[in-house]
């Protein structure tokens, strides 16, 4: 099959979960009592849909149709859209979740979707392998006469290299959303600077920290 | 943050096609309490909604289906100003089709929204843009009503203020500066914002237009080729070049460039441009298909316009199926007797119809009938057509006269309509058998200018300083801010003062073109420092000495130049 036919296949198929979740949500509100059976089956129809978009983003990169369209956004939303899905998906497993945009610019040039999809990707990965905790910074940092806006995921799991193959559910990873992130990062461009995404261990107290680094 | 009632008190507009997504938006409204939400599923509805009773807020999906997309009813509702001062527009987008929303800059809607949409998504959205319209009522609301000095006086005033909404601010002092004409202003206001992020594409794509409207087109060019390379889909960037394009007579170019624009942006307008340039260029069956399309597609659409269908027409004609031209007008014009534009576009095709037909009687009893309808309120393309038409009937004057009204009207439209109107005339002309004629409309008033202009160096090269002197002095208020018109003037003006003297008023008139060469950055700086130097020697009492022949040489900059009076090279324009 051709990728531009699987394409077509997979938005379909997330414009079908999209309705699928709204139906579950006029359901829970409709009834109440069914909140522990019906509430991980949304959550989990998000997460898919979420994933048919980083595929749908990763095709469009890919057939060189992809660009950011960069506009003045502020980060400490677009982290907080993305600490939203963090507390969603984290309440399952009583995950804490905390928030740092106290060094956060009050506005960056960047693709609010494309970098809060990247976002939600580095989330999405980060839940799967906390122990107890989440922690979402956005910080800007000075590189010479340059500065950066720095958007980072940081958790309490076993960091990179110490990860098992599978996460708690025993899901294993695609690496699509790294991927992605990668991908948006490279379309932040400025005064010759690349944006760029790193995943290292945190040596101090363990876990990993996932770095989006737009210029 | 904002209060509840702040948002429950919000009136919106669902825009969407599709029930299930209609729906889904609506609950994802009631998730935030926003309750008054009406729903409707084209553009036609919602214009009609939206008549009824204005809308805080409109959400409008990109893809309506057949007919208009959500990027032209955005167009179309702030053309007629159907969106409040305060009234945000979203457009909400597939994933797969965000980068073909971007258009021009002034036709950006107040978000986007991709699909699905989400309660906390939506809400911060609809949140952010309503602290900035708040923070920045003032400077919307005179753009809104147009007024333009006081909008830009708003910029001024906000721009320090607001650093959060510094570019918005900019954005909109450059609407208001092209829109005052003050081109100059515009292009440094477009270099500011292209200065803070370069990758922006409404300050590049702002920068071109004032690059084009200045005559420096060879730069207007780059960038606008440039924007496209990166975005295939701008559609302001293709709305640029074809109108630069067209204004050099490069249609054939021009066709090239709409053909590839309706391709990646299959949308009305697009096609619509097309269909127009290949029917000048004689591409008549490029033209058939594109009107055919644009007529299936607009019959129930916001868009709908008889003047699709009378150009459809006219290419029948040309194309020698002079039946089917009067099969595609007969309907309209038997359902709509009080409309004068349909009436006035059918009785159009219907002359030109009936003696391609050789049917003599018909063709003179619609001659008669065109003669009352003559000036029938029409845009003023279609005017073209009325005036193709009663000169087909040998009603040359009445039919001359409209055509120089609706080129006139065009030019008082904008530059675009001015360059397609003049196109269109010319064809007319040259379909008449008055091709003489037809070189009146051959440029617009810029190239008047600049034809004036160079003519005036030429004067002044042959030793007639006053006559070069009176020739800029006519080019200039045609085209006060054109790039060849103002460095022909201060040519002229420096070698004439060397030659009769320092004369003040063009002394003053010689800084204040210098000034603005030099502010643009388009024009040589090598050619700048000679001006200069011309300039200073002037000042410093050099001038009335120099005979016609001594400064013809310099200015042609032959070997007869002395060293201590550098040549002036001819154009100038930087690459």
């Amino acid at each position: 099959m051709n990728a531009g036919l699987s394409a077509l296949v997979v938005h379909d198929l997330k414009n079908r979960f999209a309705v699928h979740a709204q139906r579950i949500a006029e359901t829970l509100d409709a009834h109440p009592s069914l909140d522990a059976s019906l509430r991980p089956l949304r959550v989990d129809a998000d997460a898919l849909q979420r994933r048919l978009i980083t595929f749908l983003t990763l095709y469009r990169a890919d057939t060189g149709t992809l660009c950011a369209t960069e506009e003045e956004a502020d980060p400490a939303c677009v982290l907080g859209e993305a600490a939203r899905l963090a507390e969603a998906l984290g309440a399952r497993r009583d995950l804490a979740v905390e928030v740092d945009a106290c060094r956060a610019p009050a506005s960056w040039f960047l693709d609010a979707y494309l970098v809060g999809a990247a976002l939600e990707a580095a989330v999405d990965n980060a839940t799967r392998f906390a122990a107890s905790r989440l922690r979402l910074v956005a910080e800007t940092r000075r590189d010479g006469d340059a500065e950066t806006l720095v958007l980072a995921v940081e958790d309490d799991g076993p960091g990179p290299g110490g990860a098992p193959a599978t996460d708690a559910n025993g899901a294993g990873s695609t690496g699509l959303g790294h991927e992605l992130c990668r991908m948006v990062a490279r379309l932040h461009r400025s005064g010759g600077r690349v944006g760029e995404v790193s995943l290292a261990r945190r040596d101090a107290a363990g876990g990993a920290r996932f770095e989006m680094r737009l210029p | 943050m904002l209060s509840a009632s702040q948002l429950t008190g919000l009136r919106v507009l669902v825009v969407d096609d599709l029930r299930e997504m209609r729906a889904m938006l609506r609950n994802t409204l009631a998730d935030a309490q926003i309750r008054d939400v009406v729903m409707v599923s084209d553009a036609r509805a919602a214009v009609d909604a939206i008549r009824a009773a204005p809308f805080n807020l409109i959400l409008a999906d990109y893809d309506l289906g057949p007919g208009t997309d959500g990027q032209q009813l955005l167009e179309y509702l702030r053309r007629e100003r159907l969106v409040p001062p305060g009234g945000l527009y979203f457009l909400i987008s597939a994933d797969s089709t965000i980068d073909k929303v971007a258009s021009a800059a002034e036709m950006l809607p107040d978000g986007y929204l991709v699909k699905p949409v989400n309660t906390d998504q939506l809400l911060s959205r609809i949140e952010d843009a309503l602290i900035r319209q708040s923070e920045l009522r003032p400077m919307y609301e005179a753009v809104h009503q147009q007024r333009w000095e006081d909008g830009l006086a708003q910029c001024v005033r906000l721009e320090p203020a607001q650093a959060r909404y510094r570019m918005e601010v900019l954005r909109h002092a450059a609407i208001c500066q092209v829109a005052l004409g003050r081109w100059d202003d515009a292009l440094l206001t477009y270099r500011k914002a292209h200065e803070v992020r370069a990758t922006l594409t409404w300050p590049r794509l702002g920068i071109a237009r004032c690059c084009l409207a200045m005559g420096d087109l060879h730069a207007a060019r780059q960038r606008l080729q440039a924007i496209l390379e990166e975005r295939p889909y701008h559609a302001g960037a293709y709305d640029v070049l074809i109108e630069l394009l067209e204004r050099t007579g490069a249609l054939e170019d021009a066709l090239a460039v709409a053909t590839r624009a309706a391709q990646h942006i299959p949308s009305t307008i697009r096609t619509r441009r097309q269909a127009d340039l290949a029917y000048l260029v004689d591409a008549l069956e490029v033209a058939d298909e594109a009107l055919t399309k644009v007529v299936r597609h607009t019959q129930r659409a916001l868009t709908r316009d008889f003047a699709h269908r009378a150009l459809l027409s006219q290419v029948c004609i040309a194309r020698g199926d002079a039946q089917r031209a009067i099969k595609l007008v007969e309907k309209d014009a038997e359902d709509r007797p009080d409309d004068a534009k349909v009436q006035a576009l059918a009785t159009a095709v219907q002359v030109q119809a009936y003696t391609a037909l050789g049917w003599k009687a018909e063709a003179g009893d619609a001659a008669k009938t065109l003669e009352r309808l003559v000036d029938a309120p029409v845009e003023p393309r279609s005017r073209l057509l009325v005036a193709k038409a009663a000169l087909t009937a040998g009603m040359v004057e009445p039919g001359l006269r409209v055509l120089d009204e609706a080129v006139q009207a065009a030019e008082r439209t904008s530059s675009a309509e001015s360059a397609s109107a003049r196109a269109l005339a010319a064809k007319v002309l040259t379909d008449a058998g008055m091709a003489d004629r037809a070189a009146t409309y051959a440029g617009d008033r810029a190239d008047v200018a600049l034809r004036k202009a160079e003519a005036a160096v030429k004067t002044l090269r042959g030793g007639g300083f006053d006559a070069a002197v009176a020739a800029v002095g006519e080019a200039l208020p045609l085209a006060p801010g054109h790039t060849g018109v103002l460095s022909a003037a201060v040519e002229v003006y420096l070698m004439t003062m060397r030659v009769q003297g320092v004369r003040p008023e063009l002394l003053a008139q010689v800084h204040d073109a210098l000034a603005r060469l030099r502010a643009r950055g388009t024009v040589e700086e090598k050619r700048l420092a000679m001006l200069d130097a011309y300039l200073n020697r002037l000042e410093g009492g050099g001038g009335g000495e120099a005979t016609a022949a001594s400064h013809h040489a310099a200015v042609a900059g032959g070997a007869a130049t002395r060293a201590a009076e550098p040549a002036l090279p001819g154009g100038g324009a930087r690459a």
